[in-house]
């Protein structure tokens, strides 16, 4: 749990509130909606192998989990956080490779599963930089002392008579790289986070990356078309499904449906009205074709007739008039930070000085359509897509797969891939 | 089936004659450089060039195009190394990037029209590509400066 959940966790035990109230912020989860599942078809694939262990180069030093330098001297990052525009990749990596004193034209970073031991995986709040601090400054204060002690030894001084600068150990007019000190001496020195917490971290005024411009490294692969989207993932023999969304978020039921149109789209498969445990799509019909606009295609001629949820009549000016009642009301609406004395205080005042700001609702609408590829894989459920928050989403996935059935092991995995935007 | 040229090659597509081209792009001939953003033209993700000219691939049917010479983000520079895409790279444009392939291929029409774009050509020129991220600022400087890096490039073959 992060300082910003446990300060808020704490102010709600002390006004004796359960965690519900801060529940507005989980509407954005579970909403992906491009599932692939099998169909024999054409060959090329693009399938995100991006978990450490499928990348980690043979003979790699690895000292902690977040970091790997290979004999060839290249350091990888592993990245939990969602990239969507942030260049958060680039500023982690940076924290480390200032830290262990890294080349960075040979940094690069690579965007992790969803392993439970890489922790609470959610990219929000402006938590990301400050929440990976301390523990990338160890890191990276852990592979640069390894590189120091070894370098030292291949070049035969102590440790002491080295700097370590750029990717190299320097003793003097000699140095020996980063690589070949992997290469030479295979070091296997690894680090719990209590060693690396007593390892001395360098001043803020040797600071080479840090606060400085850097190249960002996702950039050059958004300008040549190679980077690799959620959408963009591709699987030999996968069918595409688009979803015929109900007329409210909650409390649709489907009444019927009617493909006799959809039927003369070429390509179209069939409908399923989706049965879903979770309550995450309730009311949704997923249309499978087998090709992507043959899906947009069959979805738009697909006639549902559903009874709507009691909130279809719902409109902007019930919603403002409903958040003026709870302003109204003393003991209603959400308090996002409880801060005593207030009351009093305003209680107290000469002059209170009182305004209503509104905000009107807005679809939070992403360049990228939703999507999610979907397959099983070695007994589990894989779930790739651009994901936000992978420790949220992945409960609900996994509560839906042991409903269709409870033998499925549902340790599904989420790729954190470029999201759109913010 | 449509044959035309992409990227400098032959090549020939077996689907609907009304497939959008962006579909023929990244599910056929596995291109997935050209993005769907929205799908009904408005938004630039899918733009790519027939004939040299910025064109919205996810409205533009394949049969249109018999005949066509299309260029993607992926074969405007053998190695990605468009004096645009070098700007690009240089002025650190792209954020999240899903726009960028389309802004690119709209900028580089631009600069065919407009060799030395002024900020109110550029506007009128790249209105039609949407960022999420607001990277307008950074796109408007990296065109003058791939302008300035084509009339260089220009004036020494010249």
């Amino acid at each position: 749990m992060g300082k910003l959940e446990r300060i808020a966790a704490q102010q709600d035990r002390a006004a004796g509130l359960g965690p519900s109230r801060r529940s507005f912020l989980l509407t954005a989860a579970g909403s992906a909606f491009l599932f692939g599942f099998a169909r024999q078809g054409r060959a090329a694939q693009v399938y995100p192998q991006n978990a450490p262990a499928a990348l980690k180069e043979a003979g790699a030093f690895e000292p902690t989990i977040w970091c790997s330098i290979a004999p060839d001297g290249w350091v990888n990052v592993n990245i939990i956080r969602a990239e969507m525009g942030q260049h958060i990749g680039t500023a982690l990596a940076r924290i480390i490779a200032d830290e262990m004193e890294a080349d960075w034209d040979k940094v690069r970073i690579t965007y992790v599963d969803t392993d439970p031991k890489w922790g609470l995986m959610v990219t929000g709040g402006s938590w990301s930089v400050w929440m990976t601090w301390d523990q990338f400054r160890q890191a990276g204060a852990a592979a640069r002392t390894v590189m120091v002690e070894q370098g030292a030894k291949l070049l035969g001084v102590a440790p002491a008579a080295c700097i370590a600068r750029n990717g190299k150990v320097i003793a003097g007019n000699r140095s020996i790289s980063y690589g070949d000190i992997v290469s030479r001496a295979h070091p296997t020195k690894t680090y719990t986070p209590e060693e690396m917490a007593k390892l001395p971290l360098k001043p803020a005024s040797e600071h080479r990356l840090i606060g400085k411009d850097v190249k960002a490294l996702d950039i050059p692969s958004k300008t040549d078309g190679t980077a690799i989207y959620g959408i963009d993932a591709k699987l030999d023999g996968m069918v595409y499904a688009r979803p015929k969304l109900p007329p409210t978020r909650y409390g649709s039921k489907v009444v019927s449906v009617d493909d006799s149109e959809a039927k003369k789209v070429k390509g179209y498969i069939r409908y399923i009205v989706l049965e879903d445990p979770s309550n995450t799509v309730p009311g949704w019909v997923a249309v499978l074709a087998s090709s992507y606009p043959a899906a947009i295609r069959a979805t738009d001629a697909l006639k549902v007739v559903w009874t709507p949820g009691k909130t279809a009549n719902v409109t902007e000016q019930d919603i403002l008039d409903y958040g003026r009642k709870q302003i109204a009301n003393k003991a209603g609406g959400s308090c996002v930070f409880n801060d005593p004395g207030v009351d009093e205080t305003f209680a107290k005042a000469a002059k209170v000085v009182e305004q209503t700001y509104t905000c009107s609702s807005v679809l939070h609408y992403q360049l990228e359509p939703m999507n999610a590829l979907a397959r099983q894989h070695e007994g589990k459920w894989e779930v790739h897509c651009g994901n936000q928050w992978q420790s949220l989403f992945l409960p609900v996935i996994a509560k839906l797969f042991r409903s269709l059935n409870p033998k499925w092991s549902c340790a599904a995995t989420c790729w954190v891939g470029a999201l759109a935007a913010a | 089936m449509v044959k035309f040229k992409l990227n400098g090659r032959d090549v020939t597509v077996d689907v609907p004659d009304d497939t959008p081209l962006l579909w023929a792009l990244r599910d056929d001939l596995d291109l997935t450089g050209t993005k769907f953003g929205c799908g009904v033209g408005q938004c630039g993700a899918c733009t790519v060039l027939v004939g040299g000219r910025a064109t919205r691939s996810c409205i533009t049917p394949l049969s249109s195009l018999e005949g066509a010479d299309v260029t993607t983000i992926e074969g405007l520079d053998p190695n990605g190394k468009h004096a645009v895409q070098e700007a690009w790279k240089d002025i650190q444009v792209p954020q999240c990037g899903y726009c960028q392939s389309g802004q690119i291929m709209q900028a580089v029409s631009l600069l065919k029209d407009y060799p030395d774009p002024t900020d109110e050509e550029i506007d009128g020129v790249m209105g039609g590509s949407l960022c999420r991220c607001m990277t307008y600022v950074r796109i408007r400087k990296a065109i003058k400066k791939a302008a300035a890096a084509l009339r260089k490039e220009e004036a020494s073959h010249g």
